[in-house]
């Protein structure tokens, strides 16, 4: 077979056509003519599906974005114009609510909510920083003699800056946690309600009896409440940290089931995730952006050979 | 992008004839128990053929019997027929070329590469795979680099890519497609190891 093309020409005329159809236009007539070529040689086609595998499966260098890549995408900022900014911007952080600016000097309430899939970070005069995950509504009422937080519903992480004469509190119903010097999310759903301590320490009053004393909270620390109960469990930083990946747009899993990882995609998207109950335990371990549930289907079902349809408004993973 | 999740296209979809499988059936198999053999095929073709590009053709005589066998019936297990179809592709190589050296066609008992063990060569080792596209990423020249980054790990699209390094669009697609090659490699080539 020495008269045909090298494996390493055809190979390059493969990845020529990934990367023809990544790109922004694609036509039918571009897909005709992609099929010609496909249906010219099966060497064509063998060295396509392995393009293709490797260009989807290489999703997972988003696991990388730190501040450094992400800054080489922020000074897109500079170069674009105003119409393509928004889109960019809106691709990395979708970010509704109040500029931080203006609520230090009053005293009155202020509501920030972020939509789903959204996130936004407001930075206090004191320095203190609060970042709000996806479809969270947080209330917020500086005084001065404490300042006072109130998430009705969503996830918010916190830096706050210490100051043992103005006490910094965050309520969620009747649950309250109290800073101490510390960097904690808390994070309120339906029937659950959970702290995670990063540094510093807190006081937790879970508020399911009233006699109970409020809780002191370590780093590594995260108590899980429910109408009922409490329990706190130690968590490595590695898993905190990677806990708050979604400040960074990003969810990050290790050893989650698929049940769960498709519970948390569903937070961030309209586009809903159904994963069928035979395949729900399969563990995952991996990195995704909050708002590619395409790039997620496509991983999991290429790593566990299932199948990943689209019905409606939702994605269907099932054997 | 919305046919992304399967690799078949809407031909694709179409029943081969005298089966009940379609070519897509055949594509996502090819994909999900034949590529991931690819170091160990190369690893084995490379211990008959010193030269790269030798194996890498060979590879894809490989590649395209076994899929052609597959349109047919999907052979299963892969690993065997593929390493069967190997070394019968190197024979006729043997029997057509002087050229071979004594050890032309390594034993593949002796490589202990044959065996069929479900799992071991699995990509579920999702660490290991993100190391390996990593360190393939580190290898890409600079601009070729940046575009894959921009792409892959900031989400922007050829256009936005073009804007930000202001380039055209189709020097865009053409470090695109090097970070497509190049990576192929790293995933599926025979360059590093992959564990076990």
């Amino acid at each position: 077979m020495s008269d045909q093309k090298s494996a390493q020409q055809v190979r390059e005329e493969a990845a020529t056509w990934i990367s023809r159809r990544d790109g922004t236009m694609w036509s039918d007539a571009d897909q005709s003519e992609l099929d010609a070529w496909l249906a010219a040689a099966p060497e064509h086609m063998v060295a396509f599906l392995r393009a293709e595998a490797a260009w989807g499966r290489a999703d997972r260098l988003v696991a990388l974005r730190t501040a450094k890549t992400s800054r080489i995408a922020e000074t897109l900022k500079d170069v674009l114009p105003t119409a393509l900014r928004a889109v960019a911007a809106a691709a990395v952080i979708a970010v509704v609510g109040v500029a931080a600016r203006d609520y230090l000097t009053t005293t009155n309430q202020k509501t920030y909510t972020t939509p789903v899939g959204g996130r936004e970070t407001i930075t206090l005069v004191d320095g203190s920083q609060i970042a709000l995950n996806t479809d969270t509504v947080l209330r917020m009422d500086l005084g001065d003699r404490e300042r006072r937080v109130w998430l009705d519903k969503g996830e918010a992480y916190f830096h706050v800056t210490h100051n043992a004469q103005r006490p910094f509190r965050v309520f969620a119903g009747n649950r309250t946690v109290t800073d101490l010097g510390t960097r904690f999310s808390v994070r309120r759903d339906t029937e659950r309600f959970e702290v995670a301590v990063m540094e510093g320490k807190v006081a937790f009053d879970a508020g399911v009896k009233p006699q109970d004393k409020p809780i002191a909270l370590l780093p590594g620390d995260v108590a899980i409440a429910t109408a009922t109960d409490v329990s706190i469990v130690k968590k490595p930083s590695r898993a905190l940290a990677e806990s708050l990946g979604w400040q960074r747009g990003l969810l990050i899993f290790d050893n989650t089931t698929l049940g769960d990882a498709v519970a948390d995609f569903n937070r961030y998207n309209s586009e809903k995730l159904v994963v069928a109950k035979s395949v729900a335990r399969l563990p995952i371990v991996g990195t995704f952006r909050t708002n590619d549930v395409e790039a997620f289907a496509r991983v999991t079902s290429q790593v566990f050979g299932l199948r990943a349809e689209s019905k409606g408004a939702s994605i269907v993973i099932s054997h | 992008m919305a046919e992304t999740f399967e690799t078949g296209r809407e031909s694709a979809g179409t029943r081969l004839a005298g089966t009940d499988m379609t070519a897509s059936d055949v594509h996502s198999w090819f994909v999900r128990e034949v590529l991931p053999l690819e170091a160990a095929l190369m690893q084995f073709l490379r211990h008959s053929l010193r030269n790269r590009n030798e194996a890498e053709d060979l590879c894809q005589d490989v590649y395209v019997r076994i899929y052609q066998a597959a349109l047919k019936k999907i052979p299963d297990p892969a690993k065997p027929y593929l390493f069967t179809v190997a070394r019968n592709l190197l024979l006729n190589r043997v029997r057509h070329e002087a050229i071979v050296s004594i050890e032309a066609v390594a034993d593949l008992e002796a490589l202990n590469i044959a065996k069929d063990e479900p799992g071991a060569d699995r990509w579920v080792i999702a660490r290991e795979e993100l190391r390996l596209l990593e360190s393939a990423l580190n290898r890409l020249p600079r601009r070729c680099r940046q575009a894959v980054i921009l792409r892959k790990i900031e989400g922007l699209s050829h256009r936005e890519i073009a804007q930000r390094m202001a380039i055209s669009e189709k020097t865009v697609d053409r470090h695109i497609s090097d970070g497509v090659a190049a990576l192929a490699d790293a995933l599926f080539g025979e360059a590093p190891r992959r564990s076990r």
